[in-house]
C-alpha cells in the first residue's frame, strides 16, 4: 500500500529522507517522475539521497502506477513521491484505493513555468494552473490531502486551503 | 532534555543554526555563538551554556577547528564536569545525526554519529557506475 504520495519538487532530499521514511514507517520509496526516470544523474542524486535500508525504485508515472498495483505490495508500506500536484493525481486516479493520502508539501519553485499564472496555497506551496486543477481533482477522492512539510508542522487540508482562495 | 551549542569563528555557528531550522523546522535546542564577530569576549557566553546544562540533559558542544582557540577555550572550561560532551571539526550531518539520533547521546553512539558524518565528506564520483549506484529492479523492490 502507498501509505503517502508527497509532492515535493525536490524529490528525495535531506529532510523526506531523514525524518518522514521514520515517520511514516515506510520501507520502500517510489519515485514516480518522467524525467528522473530517463535522467542518470537525477537518478544518481536521489540513490545518493535514499536512506541505507531503504528500498527505492525510480519509474515514469505510467510505470510507478503498473509497479504500485503489483500484488507483492499489499503488505508493503510505500512511500512514494512525485514533483507535480498532476503526477500526483494520475496515480491516485490510477491505482484504486491504493493510496491513503496525499501529501501537498512544496511544489512550484522549480517547475520553470510562468511565476504569473501560479496560485499561492500555502507557504511552499504556487501551483500553476494544471497543478491547481489537479489538487481540485484530488479532493474529490475519499482519502486525506493534506499539506505539511515537516513531521512536526501542523496538517492543513487543501480543500480548506482551496476554498480560501477568491 | 537534548541541548547542543555550536561556536565557531565567525558567523559559521549562526549559519548551521540556520540550516538547521529549515531541515527539522526545529532549532530550539541548537544555541549558536558566532565568535570573533566583534571587540567582545565570547566566553561567557559558552560559560552560561555550561552552567545551564542541567545533570539529566544529553548535551553537546561543537566547535569548528581542532586547536583553534574557539575549540581550545571550550576546553579549558571543562564541559566535561557537567557531563557536557565536545565534539570539534563540526559539519551540518554530524549535528543532524546528534539532534535525531534515537539513542541516548553517550561517548559511544556520538563517536558513531561522528564517523557516519565523516564518512559524507567525500568527493562526489561523476561516474555513476563507479559511485556504485545500480538500478533496482521492481523484483529487489519487493523481495
Amino acid at each position: 500500500m502507498i501509505v503517502q504520495i508527497r509532492v515535493d519538487d525536490r524529490l528525495i532530499h535531506g529532510q523526506v529522507a531523514l525524518l518522514w521514511g521514520k515517520e511514516l514507517n515506510t520501507k520502500g520509496i517510489i519515485v514516480a517522475n518522467d524525467h528522473a526516470a530517463y535522467d542518470a544523474t537525477q537518478s544518481a542524486t536521489l540513490k545518493m539521497a535514499c536512506p541505507q535500508g531503504v528500498k527505492l525504485l525510480i519509474r515514469t508515472v505510467e510505470e510507478a502506477i503498473k509497479v504500485s498495483s503489483d500484488p507483492r505490495g499489499k503488505d508493503m508500506r510505500i512511500f512514494m513521491l512525485t514533483q507535480s500536484v498532476e503526477d500526483a493525481y494520475k496515480v491516485v486516479a490510477g491505482l484504486n484505493g491504493v493510496v491513503q493520502s496525499v501529501n501537498i508539501a512544496n511544489v512550484g519553485r522549480f517547475d520553470r513555468s510562468d511565476d504569473a499564472t501560479k496560485t499561492l496555497l500555502a507557504t511552499g506551496v504556487n501551483l500553476n494552473p494544471t497543478d491547481l486543477e489537479a489538487a481540485r481533482k484530488l479532493c474529490e477522492f475519499d482519502i486525506p490531502v493534506i499539506h505539511q512539510v515537516g513531521t512536526t508542522d501542523p496538517k492543513t487540508k487543501v480543500s480548506d486551503l482551496l476554498s480560501k482562495l477568491k | 532534555m537534548r541541548r547542543f551549542l555550536i561556536a565557531s569563528h565567525g558567523h559559521l555557528a549562526s549559519g548551521l543554526k540556520s540550516s538547521i531550522k529549515i531541515l527539522t523546522r526545529d532549532d530550539s535546542m541548537v544555541k549558536a555563538v558566532d565568535c570573533y564577530i566583534d571587540e567582545s569576549d565570547f566566553t561567557p557566553k559558552i560559560q552560561d551554556f555550561i552552567d545551564s546544562v542541567q545533570p539529566d540533559d544529553e548535551a553537546i558542544i561543537f566547535t569548528d577547528l581542532m586547536g583553534g582557540s574557539v575549540c581550545n577555550k571550550v576546553m579549558t572550561l571543562k564541559p566535561e564536569l557537567k557531563g557536557i560532551m565536545h565534539v570539534t571539526g563540526v559539519n551540518l550531518i554530524t549535528i543532524l545525526g546528534c539532534i535525531l539520533a534515537d539513542e541516548k547521546l553517550t561517548p559511544d553512539s556520538v563517536d558513531q554519529i561522528v564517523l557516519d558524518g565523516s564518512s559524507m565528506i567525500k568527493r562526489i564520483e561523476p561516474s555513476l557506475d563507479e559511485a556504485g549506484l545500480e538500478e533496482t529492479s521492481s523484483d529487489d523492490f519487493f523481495a
